[in-house]
């Protein structure tokens, strides 16, 4: 629900006049009607009619190689839910992907935050330091996926570093393992996608006001204290919302584990959206998988609306 | 009381230099431990097929070559001189092309567009809190289950394998990820200057783009930064809606496949090469990130 | 104040539900006309074929009848110089189809050009997606042959039955014929012609003659009892791999496909050769049988005890890779493994190769091979292209016995297929002279992948259980029931009716002694 609060208008008192179109240009109501309208313009445009496909897709029983027109699909109606929730394969994938996410973004956040913190104090060639600490983002996710793939090979890098600095007797058969295969797939992400948390604390942290943190050096809290007290609860919003966007982005992770392990062994490393791929595009069921993410979408959005709800009554 | 203040200062000083050496080595070892999968990407890069997967692996190649990398500009040219494996018909030219109009543009739209939306939600409550939370939902959906859906809308608007169909879409599905990161870096302006601004006569636009905006300017840097990345290496849906003209670079990547498998050495060589126009956009924008109050904006 | 409230109240909440009102209601109305607008587009009702069979062109080979074809069709009005027709291929047969490309277009004035797609599946997902948008972007497929029931059904390819009367391409007689079987199964589905086959995948075994010959003779006939040679059936292979399986000196025994895209094909050249079958005629499978779970137990024996690990996870290039480094003593895998491991400057072991027949199970004093045909690229008509006919005229020249020869010498992801081919010079210097003829033997002993409607899904689900049991998940028969159980659920899903069809015609395109074999034992009426 929106906040019903009413607050003072920044615009002070002055009256747009409707005959001055310049006045009602720089007006403020113009101002607040215009700021949003770019954005919901795209988005109307750009998503309704595939949402609304997808709506209908999940509730008929269409496949492209049933050789009927998709419009020409009959009703199931929800069927295809039913389906979803009794999937074993289904529940299994989500599992699964929720428990990486937690680990990947739980590591993300833990060292982004301990490199953006390290990183506040200037010294040598700082710029460039950080320069390498996001190259990895920047590195398109093919590359990320093979680099990784060819690292954790059995007769790769990293077991040849096993064997003979660590003194193991033979490799470790990373893909083989589910939960060794998982670990592989969630160091890539992390490895990846630890800037974007850096980049972001950094930025954060860089944007705060000095003065409260300078009061209280004055007053002589500890380094631990001050990043308690202080910084954290003003960095709460940006943590937050780094926090949100990479968790609903490493959800969705597809790229690495499709290239790494392809799912494999069987099903694995599978993650939803994998499952949700072979689905749609290997066996063809593109209305099962609407309503699969279908489902996920409002799963989602329950709970990420839970999370959101503390930054809505923040100043 | 001069002394000890002097002698503290000098041990203060010296410690402080032992602080910013530590500081240095710890960033040196954290950046090494990093650079590992970049060295063996950049290492594949310079190999010979025959050492692409060879034990026991060398971060050096024995034979060096930088036949990967001429190969993306001059195709036709046998990978590392082996006659049996020719690569791509096509040079990487059209997709590199490709990708430095679309996504600067996707990124430039998306982050003008998200920071307006920003502004309206943090300052105005501007759709209440349904508007902004449905944009997300952009972000919660699987790409997967969007595609075909989007491909039948796109074949409706005539817009497949084409540049303005891929910023559209880039821009779209992006623009949530500029909202919400404008919104938590706008919320943390605190409003009395914005007041302040306004009690002095300015517009509100004025206030906005004299005021908050240099106020947020690293933030906006940073959403800028991912925002490119993301559309810079989208794959799956630069795959489903181009064939021919409109390949960016990651899809240009999945090209390097040949009668034995993966080409990763080509494939390493474009990763590097599709890397650097992201790593000079990173360079520059860090001149940005540190923003703060010591501007002396506030007058207490 | 009050006119200021107001107009902070019109744009502050209701923003959402009025846009959302208007948007859905344009929604609606662009829907209906979204709707009207796909109405007129092409439909995916097959056309009937042409009344009439039309006589056979004029031309000696068959590329000059497709030449001929081109130009009656110019002369029809139906296609004119620098129209331009799309073909979409694999990255890997570029060397093969671009420089054709450039030689017809000098010979016809029409512009064909090449759209390559890197991943395989994804050349799947866009052909479907061409299938639901019908963009006419593609006038040509070359896809995996057990695609074409899908491509089919989907509507999206073209029945080429009569074209293949009217314009001859030699492929299932005469002197240029291919080698049957390939001629039937890259080609057919429900009895009509879907596709040209381009490719000829059987998978061929390779082992390092150098190790055989050292090999200590005398130790292996006391360990096995018979002689050292090279193996009939699959319990000789099994017991020839474990004789050379050398952890110690880093050579282990075989390099066979157990991962997530291909772990079917071992499992697949036992129980056919066992006399088994993955349907009956009513599509029920029969994997879960005697011959099925015996088959799986003495692959994944074979693979746990004599492999790489990396066979179970990783991808289909490991044999390419561990076979010329020399760490393995026998693989399989395409032909094309063959030039590869010959090549000096590709492989250590240039010189040491060996070829041998696929094994397989002795049937009342009868040895019976099935060697399984993987992938095979073939081509097909898209019927939202430009004009269907002269696509096919590309295809039959490309294909042709003159122009195919010199495309399939160059290096590429295609292999030879047509039965002149073996004997030439060029394609003897590119593979090996010695491998040809075993070659040969090979692809008649061929059985193709799964072709019905749903081939992926049916296969992707047999892959994921194979796999498990591959890597010790899972017991071999329980692998076997799960896979059968999705099966069945598939099968329903698409209709049995339409499934036992194919599948019969399907069976029918089986090399002749394993339709015997199947007769003798009493399936299939």
């Amino acid at each position: 629900m929106a906040s019903k609060v009413e607050r003072p208008l920044v615009g002070g008192g002055r009256k747009p006049a409707p005959a001055r179109l310049l006045r009602v240009l720089k007006g403020e109501a113009f101002f607040r009607g215009v700021l949003a309208m770019p954005m919901q313009l795209l988005l109307w445009f750009l998503l309704i009619i595939p949402t609304l496909i997808v709506l209908y897709l999940s509730l008929v029983a269409w496949e492209p190689r049933m050789g009927t027109d998709w419009w020409q699909a009959p009703f199931s109606w929800f069927r295809n839910y039913g389906h979803v929730i009794s999937d074993v394969r289904f529940w299994q994938a989500i599992v699964r992907t929720i428990c990486v996410v937690a680990v990947a973004v739980m590591l993300e956040f833990t060292i982004g935050l301990g490199l953006a913190l390290f990183f506040q104090r200037d010294f040598l060639g700082k710029r460039l330091f950080t320069s390498v600490i996001l190259y990895p983002m920047m590195l398109p996710w093919v590359v990320v996926g093979l680099a990784f793939y060819l690292l954790f090979l059995e007769k790769g890098p990293v077991n040849y570093i096993l064997i003979h600095f660590l003194g193991f007797k033979a490799g470790v058969a990373w893909y083989h393992y589910p939960v060794l295969a998982l670990s592989t797939i969630i160091l890539a992400d992390v490895w990846q996608w630890t800037p974007f948390m850096f980049l972001i604390l950094y930025s954060g942290l860089g944007a705060l006001p000095r003065d409260p943190v300078e009061a209280a050096m004055t007053l002589g809290a500890s380094r631990w204290q001050i990043f308690r007290y202080i910084t954290m609860p003003m960095l709460k919003q940006v943590v937050i919302i780094a926090l949100i966007i990479r968790s609903l982005e490493a959800f969705k992770i597809f790229d690495l584990v499709f290239i790494m392990t392809g799912g494999g062994p069987g099903t694995a490393t599978e993650s939803i959206s994998l499952y949700i791929y072979r689905l749609g595009f290997v066996y063809g069921q593109l209305s099962y998988a609407a309503a699969m993410a279908v489902l996920i979408l409002i799963s989602i959005s329950i709970i990420t609306r839970l999370a959101v709800r503390p930054l809505e009554y923040e100043v | 009381m001069n002394e000890e203040r002097s002698r503290e200062g000098r041990s203060r000083g010296f410690l402080a230099l032992i602080g910013q050496a530590s500081r240095w080595l710890g960033a040196l070892a954290i950046c090494l431990v990093i650079l590992l999968p970049v060295v063996w990407v950049l290492s594949i890069s310079f190999k010979p097929p025959q050492e692409w997967l060879a034990y026991p692996p060398t971060i050096i190649p024995v034979e060096a070559t930088g036949s990967n990398y001429i190969v993306l500009f001059q195709p036709g040219n046998p990978v590392g001189g082996v006659a049996t494996m020719v690569s791509s018909a096509e040079p990487v030219t059209k997709a590199l092309i490709n990708s430095l109009f679309i996504a600067p543009i996707a990124t430039a739209a998306s982050v003008t567009i998200g920071f307006l939306a920003a502004y309206a939600v943090s300052r105005y409550r501007v759709g209440g809190t349904f508007m902004p939370f449905f944009t997300l939902t952009t972000r919660m959906f699987p790409p997967v289950a969007f595609a075909v859906p989007l491909l039948v809308y796109y074949r409706l608007l005539g817009l497949i394998d084409t540049r303005l169909g891929l910023i559209l879409m880039y821009t779209g599905f992006t623009v949530a990820f500029s909202l919400w990161m404008m919104k938590g870096f706008i919320d943390g302006v605190p409003r009395h200057i914005e007041e302040a601004a306004v009690l002095d006569g300015a517009s509100p636009w004025r206030v906005l783009f004299t005021i908050t905006l240099p106020l947020v300017r690293g933030g906006l840097a940073a959403t800028a930064l991912f925002v490119f990345i993301l559309n810079w290496t989208e794959f799956l849906f630069a795959l489903v809606f181009t064939s021919r003209e409109a390949i960016t670079i990651p899809v240009q990547v999945s090209h390097y496949v040949g009668a034995v498998g993966r080409f990763y050495g080509p494939q390493a060589a474009l990763g590097v090469v599709a890397s650097l126009p992201v790593v000079v956009a990173g360079y520059l924008i860090q001149r940005h990130l540190v923003t703060g109050f010591t501007f002396g904006l506030v007058r207490e | 104040m009050g006119e200021k409230d107001e107009l902070k109240r019109a744009f502050r909440r209701p923003i959402s539900r009025r846009d959302f009102l208007k948007a859905a209601g344009g929604a609606g109305g662009v829907i209906v006309l979204g709707g009207l607008a796909s109405a007129c587009a092409p439909k995916a009702t097959p056309t009937p074929a042409p009344a009439t069979p039309a006589a056979l062109v004029e031309g000696a080979t068959p590329e000059e009848r497709a030449l001929n074809g081109i130009k009656a069709l110019k002369a029809a009005g139906k296609i004119k110089d620098g129209d331009t027709f799309t073909i979409m291929h694999h990255s890997g047969q570029r060397n093969n189809i671009v420089p054709a490309l450039e030689e017809w277009n000098r010979l016809t004035g029409l512009n064909f050009q090449s759209a390559e797609v890197g991943l395989e599946a994804d050349i799947y997902t866009k052909a479907m997606n061409e299938a639901v948008v019908r963009t006419g972007d593609y006038d040509i497929f070359l896809t995996f042959c057990n695609w074409i029931g899908d491509m089919a059904e989907a509507g999206l390819i073209v029945d080429q039955t009569d074209w293949w009367a009217k314009y001859d391409p030699e492929i299932d007689h005469g002197a240029n014929a291919f080698v049957p079987p390939l001629d039937k199964f890259t080609s057919l589905y429900k009895g009509r012609r879907y596709a040209v086959g381009a490719d000829d995948d059987a998978f061929s075994l390779f082992y390092r003659k150098d190790i055989m010959e050292a090999a200590d003779k005398a130790a292996f006939e006391d360990k096995y009892g018979r002689e050292l040679a090279l193996p009939n059936t699959w319990e000789e292979f099994d017991q020839w791999i474990e004789f050379f399986d050398r952890p110690d000196e880093g050579i282990r025994g075989a390099s066979m496909y157990a991962e997530r895209y291909f772990a079917y094909t071992a499992w697949a050249a036992r129980f056919i050769s066992k006399g088994g079958a993955y349907f009956d005629d009513n599509m029920d499978p029969l994997i879960v049988s005697e011959e099925g779970v015996t088959a799986l137990e003495e692959q994944i024996r074979l693979t746990q005890n004599h492999m790489y690990e990396d066979a179970v996870t990783g991808d289909w290039s490991v044999a390419y890779t561990r076979f010329p480094e020399g760490s393995v003593f026998f693989a399989w895998a395409w032909a094309s493994l063959g030039k590869w491991a010959q090549d000096p400057a590709t492989s250590k072991i240039a010189g040491k190769v060996g070829y041998m027949e696929c094994p397989g199970t002795m049937h009342d004093g009868t040895l019976i091979r099935a060697v399984p045909h993987v992938v095979g690229w073939s081509f097909s008509v898209s019927r939202y292209g430009k004009c269907s006919e002269a696509a096919y005229c590309w295809i039959q020249w490309f294909t042709g016995p003159t122009v195919g020869l010199d495309a399939i010498a160059r290096v590429g992801t295609l292999d030879t297929f047509r039965r002149p081919w073996f004997d030439d010079a060029k394609m003897k210097e590119a593979y090996g002279a010695e491998f040809m003829p075993i070659l040969l033997k090979l692809t008649e002993n061929s059985f193709a992948d799964l072709g019905l409607r749903g081939a992926n899904e049916y296969l992707d689900k047999l892959n994921l259980n194979l796999q498990q049991a591959f890597a010790g998940q899972k017991g071999a028969e329980q692998a076997l029931r799960d896979t059968a159980d999705e099966w069945q659920k598939i099968t329903d899903r698409l209709g049995r009716l339409g499934q036992i069809e194919a599948w019969r015609t399907e069976r029918a395109n089986y090399p002749q002694h394993i339709q015997d074999l199947w007769k003798k034992l009493g399936k299939f009426a």
